[in-house]
């Protein structure tokens, strides 16, 4: 699939997936793998965004407006970003929203 | 408690104050497991899962290969399916009871290391890949993977009593938390199996090095290096969340540091506060009536 035909996609959780917000940053088990990771700020944060409830659009929209980016370099970015978390099972993408999801914080 | 059945008697073991009972057949491999668990003998207490023993001649679940050991598990519901090389069993947490098959090669070990770690999870603790001591009455807890210095550490701490060189049991309390040792060792099989207790003074995550330093570690790559230490229990995402619920409490009321260290006993000067409180809280006391 072409970067742009990914835009219109709803990312979310995979379902073997937990996760935990620390101090802004996401921690991650992968159940299936047993593999733990912790992602970078931005990549938090478009974790944070990747609900099911927006598309990959409104996400870049969301990245644009809080960081010190362009819309291109955003768009490349989020898109790789969330093209290499489906490829590791991390994130699953669907035409549709889904139900919106509810992990801890702290 | 040692009960009699027909020709089978009832062993109870205790890690961490959770009680568990074998029923075995009254023989030399009961004796065995008396004898190497001796320290963690627990006696007048209800077993929270009573575990059916029996040996099997011939019996073998997988074949022996070459390569990392095999222990395979599954939770569906309440209820735990374990098979490794000569042994398979189930434990129904609902029912409170078990079964485990073993053939004559067998032994109950790794059941119960996995046992434990799905007991310990359900009442607020971890059973972590960590070597563990107790230093002037507390512990110190050093998290890691094979290969990353938990044994060396453990014989390096040559005036501390060691918990253990491959698994600790940690648990919140009100006040912090606590180690509790448990009889599974790695590569240091001759330390005593001490059934000792101690609050945690600090998790170390260790990293071999020229030299000795440490490192704090932000929360959420303490709580990352403490998850990854915890074996058997993450193959299911509520699980998962359970675990990183407890590993949250844990290093919210603990130092966690990074520890680089070269093979001497050097780093005890990085780690050890120098104020130890007193001593050991021997879960062998009057408490369960078992000293002798």
């Amino acid at each position: 699939m072409k970067a742009e035909e990914w835009t219109n996609w709803y990312p979310a959780p995979h379902p073997q997936v937990a996760w935990r917000m620390i101090d802004g940053e996401a921690l991650l088990v992968l159940a299936d793998a047993g593999e733990v990771a912790v992602l970078n700020g931005v990549g938090s944060r478009i974790w944070q965004l990747a609900d099911g409830s927006r598309s990959i659009d409104d996400i870049i929209t969301v990245i644009v407006a809080e960081y010190d980016t362009t819309a291109d370099e955003a768009g490349r970015d989020v898109v790789n970003f969330i093209e290499q978390l489906v490829k590791e099972h991390i994130l699953v993408l669907s035409e549709r929203t889904a139900p919106q999801r509810a992990e801890k914080s702290s | 408690m040692i009960r009699s059945f027909v020709g089978r008697s009832e062993i109870q073991i205790e890690l961490g104050d959770i009680p568990v009972s074998l029923v075995v057949e009254e023989n030399s491999f009961a004796q065995r497991i008396r004898s190497h668990y001796a320290d963690f003998l627990a006696h007048r207490r209800t077993a929270v899962i009573t575990v059916d023993v029996r040996v099997v001649e011939g019996a073998q679940f997988l074949p022996v290969t070459p390569g990392a050991w095999q222990i395979r598990t599954a939770v569906r519901g309440r209820r735990l399916r374990f098979e490794s090389y000569f042994e398979s069993g189930w434990v129904d947490f609902e029912e409170g009871h078990g079964e485990l098959i073993m053939g004559v090669r067998g032994t109950v070990e790794n059941f119960l290391r996995v046992l434990y770690a799905h007991l310990v999870l359900e009442r607020g603790g971890l059973l972590v890949h960590a070597a563990g001591v107790v230093r002037n009455g507390l512990a110190y807890v050093f998290l890691g993977p094979s290969g990353s210095g938990k044994t060396t550490v453990a014989r390096l701490s040559s005036d501390a009593i060691v918990l253990s060189d491959d698994m600790v049991m940690v648990r919140t309390t009100k006040n912090g938390v606590r180690a509790y040792g448990v009889p599974f060792r790695g590569d240091f099989p001759e330390a005593p199996r001490s059934n000792v207790a101690a609050e945690v003074a600090g998790l170390f995550c260790l990293r071999k090095g020229d030299d000795h330093s440490l490192q704090p570690l932000p929360k959420v790559h303490a709580l990352a290096e403490l998850i990854a230490c915890v074996p058997f229990v993450m193959t299911a995402p509520a699980m998962s969340r359970r675990a990183m619920a407890i590993g949250e409490r844990i290093v919210h009321h603990l130092p966690v540091n990074a520890l680089t260290f070269r093979r001497d006993a050097g780093f005890w000067q990085f780690i050890a506060p120098g104020d130890g409180r007193s001593g050991v809280d021997s879960h062998r006391r009057e408490t369960h009536g078992t000293r002798r």
